[in-house]
């Protein structure tokens, strides 16, 4: 059953999955990102529990940094290009985007969550440089990402998702060994769209993004090689997306430490955006006073 | 230092009766950190991986306290503060005269000073007893510690004496080694800004925390810390309590992202309709 509120759309974050390129993805599709060749003779390293070793920091390279074009990364649909928003979905986005033109920074909710310092969400995301560090055991795998100092913790036992009405900013994943790749299955998602699915519009607004709490992402890591690790993220939201659709790209791995990344503690960020809109607003109205026009 | 059951072992089985008498006069008493066996992870190491969280009210005042009223009187019963036995050992914390009293200056207006409630990160070791879970997740190379409250994280560097921290930190720059049956961590590099509690006590910049996680028995752990910082106390001091297992089947830690549930607090005044030229910032 799909619950109403499901189809409430929230104004939401950041930074998202993948930046402006894939919205020229739409207009022009090129076919899948060139993932390096395995090396010969290298065999997958793995742990003390048999599982593959994914043990290390990584960094998604799906930009230009890796030499591929963004463009390039939706490999379904076959013929590129990120689906259709349905109808439902357009309309919530186009008035968003209307709303945030006319209120940009009305109050703190007005911006987006990377500038509120809540959360970069999850999948992992395209062309940002964001800094991946796994960590793995028997039955977890730990993925401590650098910005806003989440540890993603992905059991590996099986265990199904909580009840539904918890929702969670990064949703909640579990993770399986298929072959030699991880795959984690997210799902108890806050229909707040911070999941990092969609972006358009102005520069304003890229920042947004939209999901519904029907969103179950699945992402596949596989290494492919001592410096490369695949991975493939499938976004399903029937709410917001005529059919599901898969972005592939490479990670690269770096022999580099994280550091804390403390967003909050120290966003003069927020009070000045806010601040400064005031004082705009306020000089508008002084300006409007003197002027008989 | 081994005691308890691994020199029973080594006993004769004879004396098994007496053994039995011993181990249950031990039970009775205080745990003792070493008496007690973990079980291995797959690398051989005492495990320690699971979901815990303390049953104090060190996140209220880490020092001996009786109940009293909250600072907000609408929340009346439920917004007061329970009393406690207090976590430091020997009771008071070794303050220097001024540091005392800038506590007790802290204490009279912390629901407008202490930094938890804004949502920022705890430090160590107040992220240990915040009232929250956290989880350990255990490797050789690296130990990783999540806790629900402002999902702080912290990562331990295993072996990594030299490993420095290239900068300062809100949950400090943790280094770790085993000690036997004890996880050591080296806490350093953190940020003067945190607290240890809502009761105003405080450290600067220059505190040094070596925390010690022991396994007492299956669903627990015995946890201490050593806090050194010589701007803010005469001494060094120690802090202890147990750590218990959150053994519900399905038991996970769930987000508690409280920037949603500080901004209010800390933006309303710079909104629309609230802002007025010359208001302080």
């Amino acid at each position: 059953m799909r619950r109403s509120s499901s189809r409430r759309l929230a104004a939401g974050v950041v930074l998202v999955l993948l930046l402006p390129g894939l919205v020229a993805a739409q207009r022009r599709a090129r076919g899948p990102v060139e993932i390096p060749e395995t090396p010969a003779g290298w065999t997958l390293p793995r742990t003390v529990d048999g599982h593959p070793d994914l043990r290390g920091v990584w960094v998604e390279i799906g930009g230009t940094r890796g030499g591929a074009r963004l463009s390039d990364l939706v490999i379904d649909p076959p013929e590129g290009g990120i689906p259709a928003l349905t109808e439902q979905a357009q309309k919530d986005w186009d008035a968003l985007q209307q709303y945030l033109e006319e209120h940009p920074a009305d109050t703190w909710k007005d911006r987006s969550l990377g500038e509120r310092c809540v959360t970069l969400g999850t999948p992992v995301r395209a062309n940002f440089n964001q800094y991946y560090k796994f960590v793995q055991n028997r039955d977890h795998v730990v993925i401590v990402m650098e910005w806003y100092h989440e540890a993603r913790v992905i059991p590996l036992d099986g265990s199904p998702h909580p009840d539904r009405r918890i929702g969670l900013w990064l949703g909640d994943s579990r993770g399986r060994w298929e072959g030699d790749s991880l795959v984690v299955e997210t799902a108890n998602y806050l229909p707040k769209g911070y999941a990092g699915t969609h972006q358009r519009g102005t520069p304003q607004t890229w920042f947004h993004s939209l999901n519904s709490e029907e969103l179950v992402v699945t992402e596949r890591f596989t290494r492919v090689g001592p410096e490369v690790m695949l991975y493939e993220v499938t976004i399903d939201d029937p709410p917001i997306w005529v059919r599901p659709w898969t972005v592939r790209m490479p990670m690269g791995k770096r022999n580099e430490p994280l550091f804390e990344f403390a967003c909050h503690e120290g966003n003069y960020n927020m009070a000045n955006i806010l601040r400064g809109a005031r004082v705009s607003e306020q000089e508008a109205a002084a300006a409007a006073e003197t002027d008989p026009e | 230092m081994r005691g308890g059951k691994v020199r029973i072992r080594r006993w004769n089985a004879g004396f098994s009766a007496t053994v039995a008498a011993v181990v249950t006069a031990m039970a009775a008493a205080p745990v003792q950190a070493q008496d007690y066996l973990a079980p291995r992870t797959s690398d051989g190491e005492p495990d320690l991986n699971g979901i815990w969280q303390a049953l104090t009210t060190a996140h209220w005042d880490i020092e001996a306290h009786a109940a009293r009223s909250g600072p907000i009187v609408e929340l009346g019963a439920l917004g007061a503060v329970p009393g406690g036995l207090g976590i430091v050992e020997g009771s008071e914390i070794p303050y220097t005269p001024a540091a005392r009293a800038k506590q007790q200056e802290n204490l009279a207006r912390w629901w407008e000073l202490d930094p938890a409630i804004k949502c920022f990160m705890p430090g160590i070791p107040r992220a240990s007893y915040m009232p929250f879970p956290f989880q350990i997740i255990q490797t050789p190379e690296n130990v990783i510690f999540a806790y629900e409250f402002a999902s702080a994280s912290r990562i331990v560097y295993m072996n990594r004496p030299d490993f420095d921290s290239p900068g300062d930190n809100w949950m400090g720059h943790s280094r770790g080694h085993w000690e036997g049956e004890t996880l050591v961590i080296d806490v350093s590099a953190q940020v003067p800004d945190t607290w240890l509690d809502s009761s105003g006590n405080h450290h600067s910049g220059e505190i040094h925390v070596l925390e010690r996680y022991t396994a007492t028995g299956p669903d627990h752990l015995h946890y201490e810390a050593t806090i050194t910082d010589p701007k803010t106390y005469t001494r060094p001091w120690k802090v202890s309590f147990p750590l218990y297992r959150r053994i519900e089947k399905n038991m996970q830690l769930l987000d508690f992202k409280c920037v949603v549930f500080a901004e209010e607090l800390m933006y309303r005044h710079l909104s629309k309709g609230v802002w007025k030229a010359g208001d302080p910032e």
